[in-house]
């Protein structure tokens, strides 16, 4: 038998769906560090968090290749040492005065207490591009939890909250079990979140 | 105390299953579930020469931790131990930890001989063969089925070079059914692979109805043959059908393996060692003649074949006393479509009537009794000549 | 029969199942290659007699010496640990675990310290600890509800960091369920009948919540079957071993189904209430589950229908209108629930201000409800409900079913698209 008839695969990566979710995952990221601050029941999900808390969200594998290449393709902005050392990335800490802040995609030196994380590339390119909810991505294993799950729970509920504050509603209705009716948020509320999120969050 | 309680069994399901949309890209986390990543894959040759299928297998690995150690296409419908010894090589050459048979049929078989060969550091299964057993654990096996089925897919046991091995380390660990490899065989394919899986569904519910579990198990089979077999027997492209059936087909070879041996597939079987044509093709030709003597001699089966293979609502609405005999009618319906693609007699296919007595011989002593060879003789002699119209 | 979109379906346990079952344990571990198991139980099931029972049934073929009798109610990491110690000291080489749900999960705990090596449960936290088949795990349950014989988690608090940690892995799944009528003979007719309608939960759950897939629709659909057919006629009769093995078969099958399909809002509340209040699992389902079948009615009524045809029959199923059917359903397990009240003279709740304690005080007081509802939103159960369930939600549903009246389902919160499996 000639051996190198069956040569070894290095199958390659999926560049487009990366970049997507890299913005992606920070502009959630920066969302949920802004809506903290300005809405009323975020904070209070969020205060059901531990103070000094470290929260990541990731696309597995970790640390499968330096991003190098990528660096050039994506904006400036989103490109950290995280993302090119580490994969995608997201992290987000609660400090002690239960301040949230985004801490960008280099996890190195921090203690993460609650790592969520896509099995894979095409799961988290669902989720994040709304073809699947939250819950059915929970449903149909896309992430598994590594970490106490009643903070995950937390962090799904807040994740449904700003992107019905972020998204249209044609498009929110998709990723959440139940767009709320006027009386459980105002139209009001949703708008004026949307408007103010989106301005800080790209600006600060 | 009742003697014969239904629920004394043993029941074991061991493979997992992974069907719908993404599958293919849960193989590396599944892989590494087993600490293992890096597989080599074995495909059926058909499927190897389909070069955008092989792309997008590759490409389900894109952003993950697994190299494809290799992808050795060499097998065709049999299984041998030359071919089984040069994948073996390969597996060790490049260093794998896992493997993948990508298409059913002869490439699980083979894939799971491998797996005896690289895992038990065997060079051969002479000893397989006379009585020695599996030792333990084998390498993680994944298989995403695809084209003609042989029923064995899921199931504990391998034929090489013709001959059985059987244990329950030859389950496969994980089954994954994904639309971008399983629509598109032909329709004869379908039919027979379907053929196969309902043998396999409906023993396994007759001959087993107390037996909860084996139940369980082949229920969700019937339901699908019976809804999708027309169209995926049209449309072998349509992704919903074909997914449906081939997860029917895992279903009924899992149930299967935990029943006793049904009629028609020891008949099927005798047949094919016979012949050499496949056992699938007999089944579809088996079919009706079994379930035409059942319902000549008035055999009962349970109620829930009906509930299995129709609907609820057409369950529902048929009298207590009939929906035995209806779940025939329904049964003798479904596997009439067979006969629009495969041969309908055992004479089309050149059988030699003068075989017929031993073979109803040999499937009955290997039901230790359980069918008396009048019973095979008959259903063979229904089958030899038909007057169906195709 | 349903196609979803995606599933996975795994149950790769090994089940014995029979009036002499136990008699085949001794057989099935030599053929794991194991000899010497180490017993892992609590205090109330080695003074039932049972170990006594499984002792007698193995005979000669497997002497049982090694015996851990000191697993609490609720077990922590330290008893895992524990265990693992005794097990390495005895030089065993498998678990036989004898118990209802806080016992098979510590076994299954004890399984990965004794099989990995190590000190502690700690060291292997995480998803992706456990990566090799672990040793053989031989589990007889002893209460016919939990199912936990079939789950591959395991839940083990830590209660220095007052967390519940949770160890997931298909290698934590026993080898190998043995279900045997003589192991539920002696339990009291109250606990048969909650324990079996936990059983009934799990499956009318795994049938209408979202991770529903063909195979656990079809072990689901046997087990509300077995458990309308024969829990009350045990209940009656506590010497129907038949009806027992029947029942615990169900449990067995409604475990399948759970575990690969998840439950909903009547776990969801049924655990806080259980947290907080400490009301027996099995009660609080009983109780809650008309109401989780009532709250997500708009959402998949249809689904909650076809349950009419296992609970009642096909006659009752085709006599009844497709449009009435979910409501039928509710209305069958209220009667099930009034019977099984009947039945064991009063010992069986209907309702949350029903439950008393063993001096007859109030469970569940009323001011407690709206922190049950808000404590809702800290259990894993909520994931998997059709509808949306925010503490106002869970107050809803938690006031109705205090006192006792069918859900007033106009007031529930809608808005969702209909629901895709
Ligand atoms: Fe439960």
């Amino acid at each position: 038998m000639n051996i190198n008839k069956y040569p070894e695969i290095h199958p390659g990566k999926k560049l487009f769906k990366r970049v997507y979710v890299a913005i992606m995952l920070w502009t959630v990221g920066k969302a949920i560090q802004v809506a903290a601050k300005v809405d009323k029941e975020v904070k209070e999900e969020l205060a059901k968090l531990p103070d000094n808390f470290t929260l990541r969200m990731m696309v597995a594998p970790e640390k499968a290749f330096p991003l190098f290449f990528y660096a050039k393709t994506l904006p400036a902005f989103v490109v950290d040492k995280g993302l090119l050392f580490y994969g995608i990335q997201m992290i987000l800490h609660k400090d002690k005065e239960g301040k949230i802040k985004y801490l960008g995609a280099d996890p190195k030196g921090k203690k993460i207490d609650l790592n969520i994380v896509f099995k894979n590339i095409e799961a988290a390119w669902m989720v994040l591009s709304f073809q699947e909810s939250t819950a059915t991505a929970y449903m149909h294993d896309r992430f598994v939890v590594e970490g106490d799950l009643v903070h995950s729970l937390t962090f799904v509920r807040v994740l449904d909250i700003v992107e019905i504050f972020l998204l249209p509603k044609i498009i929110a209705k998709l990723a959440v079990k139940r767009y709320p009716k006027w009386a459980e948020m105002s139209p009001l509320r949703k708008f004026v979140k949307r408007v103010v999120i989106y301005i800080r969050a790209y600006t600060f | 105390m009742k003697m014969h309680s239904s629920y004394d069994y043993e029941f074991l399901n061991y493979p997992k299953i992974i069907s719908g949309k993404c599958s293919l890209e849960n193989i590396p986390a599944e892989l590494a579930g087993y600490d293992a990543q890096k597989p080599l894959v074995i495909v059926r040759k058909s499927l190897g020469k389909n070069g955008a299928l092989i792309k997008k297998f590759i490409r389900a690995f894109a952003d993950s931790m697994v190299i494809i150690g290799a992808i050795y296409d060499e097998v065709e419908d049999y299984a041998g131990i030359s071919r089984a010894r040069e994948a073996a090589l390969l597996f060790k050459d490049r260093g794998c930890d896992s493997l993948i048979a990508l298409g059913s049929g002869a490439a699980v078989d083979l894939a799971k001989a491998v797996n005896v060969l690289v895992s038990e550091k065997a060079d051969n299964f002479s000893a397989y063969y006379e009585e020695k057993s599996i030792s333990g654990i084998l390498k993680p096996l994944i298989v995403v089925p695809a084209g003609l089925a042989n029923g064995r897919e899921a199931s504990n046991n391998l034929i090489i070079d013709n001959r059985e091995i059987k244990s329950d380390f030859l389950y496969p660990d994980v089954m994954v059914i994904d639309h971008r490899v399983a629509a598109g065989c032909s329709a004869a394919d379908v039919a027979e692979s379907a053929a196969i899986a309902f043998a396999q569904a409906f023993h396994s519910f007759v001959g087993n109805s107390g037996n909860s579990m084996v139940a369980a198990l082949a229920h969700p089979a019937l339901s699908y043959l019976s809804q999708y077999l027309e169209r995926g027997m049209k449309k072998p492209q349509n992704k919903e059908a074909s997914v449906a059936l081939v997860n029917a087909s895992v279903m009924a070879s899992i149930a299967y393996a935990n029943a006793k041996p049904g009629i028609t597939n020891l008949l099927a079987e005798e047949l094919a060692r016979a012949t050499g044509i496949s056992s699938g093709i007999f089944m579809g030709i088996l079919l009706p003649a079994v379930i035409d003597f059942l319902v000549k001699d008035k055999i009962k089966i349970s109620d829930e074949f009906l509930l299995a293979a129709g609907s609820l609502d057409a369950y529902a609405a048929v009298a207590a006393n009939e929906r035995g005999q209806k779940g025939l009618e329904t049964a003798k319906k479904l596997v009439g479509v067979f006969s629009r693609v495969l041969p309908v007699s055992l004479n089309e296919l050149k059988v030699q009537k003068y075989i017929l007595a031993e073979i109803a011989r040999d499937a009955a002593q290997k039901s230790e009794g359980f069918f008396p060879a009048v019973d095979c003789a008959e259903i063979l002699e229904a089958s030899w000549e038909k007057t169906l119209t195709k | 029969m349903l196609l979803p979109g995606f599933y996975d379906f795994c149950c790769r346990v090994r089940i014995v199942s029979g009036q002499n079952a136990l008699e085949k344990i001794p057989a099935m571990l030599k053929k794991m290659k194991a000899h010497t198991p180490l017993v892992v139980t609590d205090k109330g099931v080695v003074g039932a007699g049972l170990v006594d029972v499984v002792r007698d049934a193995v005979g000669k073929e497997l002497e049982i010496v090694n015996v851990f009798d000191n697993v609490p109610v609720d077990s922590d990491y330290k008893i895992v640990d524990e265990v693992a110690k005794i097990y390495r000291q005895k030089n065993c080489d498998s678990i036989i675990a004898i118990g209802g749900g806080s016992v098979i999960d510590t076994a299954k705990g004890a399984n990965i310290v004794a099989s990995l090596g190590g000190e502690t449960l700690l060291d292997y936290e995480g998803f992706s600890a456990v990566k090799r088949k672990l040793n053989p795990l031989v589990v007889i349950p002893t209460t016919a509800g939990t199912g936990s014989e079939m789950t591959l988690v395991a839940v083990i608090a830590d209660p220095d960091r007052k967390i519940k940690m949770l160890f997931v892995s298909y290698f934590i799944l026993p080898d190998l369920a043995v279900l045997d009528p003589r192991m539920t003979k002696t339990l009291p007719d109250f606990l048969t009948a909650s324990t079996a309608m936990d059983a009934m939960t799990h499956a009318c759950e795994a049938y209408y919540c979202l991770e529903k897939n063909p195979l656990s629709d079809s072990f689901a659909m046997r087990a509300i079957k077995i458990i309308s057919e024969n829990l009350l006629k045990v209940v009656k009769n506590p010497a129907d071993m038949e009806g027992r093995l029947a029942l615990a078969n169900a449990s067995t099958m409604a475990g399948v189904a759970f575990s690969n399909s998840m439950v909903g809002l009547v776990h969801n509340l049924g655990h806080t209430i259980g947290a907080i209040c400490h009301v027996p699992h099995g009660t609080a389902m009983s109780i809650l589950l008309p109401y989780g079948m009532e709250y997500n009615m708009h959402r998949c009524g249809e689904i909650i229908g076809e349950i009419l045809l296992p609970l009642a029959g096909p006659e009752v199923y085709a006599q009844t209108n497709k449009k009435e059917r979910p409501e039928k359903v509710v209305e069958l397990i209220r009667k099930m629930n009034n019977d099984l009240y009947e039945a064991t003279g009063g010992r069986h709740s209907r309702y949350l201000n029903e439950i008393t304690d063993k001096n007859g005080a109030q469970v569940v007081p009323e001011s407690l409800l709206p922190v049950i509802a808000q404590a809702t939103m800290q259990d894993g159960a909520r994931m998997a409900n059709p509808e949306e369930c925010l503490p106002a939600d869970a107050m809803l549903v938690l006031e109705h079913a205090w006192q006792g009246k069918p859900l007033d389902r106009s007031k529930v919160n809608k808005g969702g698209t209909k629901v895709k499996y």
